[in-house]
């Protein structure tokens, strides 16, 4: 390789701060958790179940193999145990995702019904979670690739910007609000009572659904601008915590909410975290 | 150790250009399957191998439905046709619902005979037939109630338990 090439190469790989891998951790340990343990509920009726078993595209398991309770109760604990093993972080953390990815994706597709959005968001994570520096510790004083978080941003770049899109060009009835009522009061998605309140209110679901449509549109763009990264998962933690308020889609918040961490940009992110320490040294030397 | 004594590490050299080419193909596979999603036929392999893109497949509350579905059961009982409680049979459900309640579900013969004979399997006293149907009523915005307001039912699927259904890997239930 030429010398400029290998100069533009070193830049483009220049170290970044990788503190907020350490939150990222044990937020996806936590996330994963939330999706995981109530499956343990599903057992009997869904992933051992004898009666209702399938076997079709994309998930073939069942000519292979067929659950038990014991068996699958035995694979939950084992993918529950993986995440343990991340959240203590260490030469274990990358193995413990392994295992928790491998259970939790024999479940599904045991099951094979129902993968949810959080589940494929959570395998993407996964991945993400396996090539950034996400088993050491004291990550507050180290400097690591920025591979991992490229993967990352990309990732929710597709996924923003796939649904933000399609809702943009696929439905005018997102920019009225009109959406958002409906879903609100979805009988199984919906329903909590402040969505039903908001439900009506028209005035709070037009700019909502405005909003949200414009965050998902612009967000493969403006998260890669320091300016405007932080901003814009601003914008997108409000989301989230207004879906967590107003519906029942599972863990999908906080799975979503415990990447951004790391898809802060990583500057800003070490500038937070220095100003956090002077003000607790501060408060401690008072 | 880099410089100031920070604990500072980044790719080897040698990785680097495979690191830029899966991210690369990582680009290119969510992107293409943006791209088909919004297409309403793909073309002729992605109709054989509809799953390619799946796990990039971002559709999410995307369209305007303004109507409930709920789907029922009636059983036919020492000769009267009686409505069974089918989320008691099936307790297990998810945040979209019970997990037959899918229209990908409705719509698929396979999972649609193993529902109906799973649900013979279930029920005391054993029926001799299953009628399935499908319950479409509007919503009603801004209320806890959603009464069957315009409600319409669809015959979706008959079934007679003294049928018999392979289950994967030979079970005959």
């Amino acid at each position: 390789m030429s010398e400029p090439n290998t100069s533009r190469l070193d830049r483009l790989f220049a170290p970044v701060w990788a503190g907020p891998w350490t939150i990222f951790r044990l937020a996806f340990a936590v996330s994963g958790a939330a999706a995981l343990l109530p499956r343990y509920a599903g057992i009997g009726d869904a992933y051992g179940v004898q009666d209702m078993v399938f076997s079709q595209r994309p998930f073939r398991l069942a000519d292979k193999i067929i659950f038990t309770e014991p068996t699958m109760t035995m694979n939950w604990a084992a993918g529950l145990a993986g995440l343990v093993l991340l959240a203590i972080g260490g030469r274990l953390a990358k193995p413990g995702v392994v295992i928790w990815l491998m259970c939790s994706w024999l479940m599904l597709a045991s099951e094979a019904l129902n993968i949810k959005a959080y589940d494929r968001l959570l395998t993407w994570m996964a991945i993400a979670m396996l090539l950034g520096p996400s088993s050491e510790r004291n990550m507050a004083d180290k400097w690591r690739s920025p591979v991992g978080r490229w993967f990352l941003v990309l990732v929710f770049c597709a996924i923003y910007g796939s649904t933000g899109w399609l809702k943009a060009l696929k439905e005018p009835a997102w920019w009225t609000g009109e959406v958002l009522s409906h879903h609100l009061v979805h009988q199984y998605f919906g329903l909590k009572p402040l969505g039903i309140w908001v439900s009506a209110q028209q005035w709070i679901t037009a700019p909502f659904g405005t909003i949200t449509v414009l965050f998902e549109c612009a967000f493969p763009l403006l998260i890669w601008f320091r300016r405007t990264n932080p901003w814009v998962l601003a914008i997108g933690f409000g989301m989230h915590l207004g879906i967590l308020l107003l519906m029942n889609v599972g863990p999908f918040s906080y799975v979503a909410i415990a990447a951004y961490p790391v898809l802060l940009h990583p500057e800003i992110a070490r500038r937070w975290w220095e100003r956090l320490q002077e003000r607790r040294s501060n408060r401690s030397t008072r | 150790m880099g410089e100031a004594g920070r604990d500072v590490r980044t790719t080897p050299r040698w990785l680097r250009v495979p690191a830029l080419l899966l991210l690369a193909a990582l680009v290119a596979y969510q992107s293409a399957a943006y791209h088909f999603a919004l297409e309403k036929t793909g073309p002729a392999w992605l109709v054989r191998s509809p799953y390619t893109f799946w796990p990039a497949t971002w559709q999410m509350f995307t369209y305007l439905d303004k109507r409930h579905s709920r789907v029922e059961v009636m059983a036919y009982v020492d000769g009267e046709w009686e409505e069974r409680d089918l989320e008691a049979l099936f307790p297990y459900r998810w945040e979209s619902g019970p997990r037959y309640a899918r229209s990908s579900f409705r719509k698929n013969r396979t999972r649609m005979r193993t529902l109906a004979q799973a649900t013979c399997h279930r029920m005391e006293p054993r029926p001799e037939k299953l009628r399935f149907s499908v319950t479409r009523w509007s919503k009603t915005i801004g209320s806890a109630e959603q009464p069957k307001k315009g409600a319409k039912t669809d015959p979706i699927f008959d079934w007679a338990c003294e049928d018999r259904i392979s289950l994967p890997r030979g079970k005959v239930l």
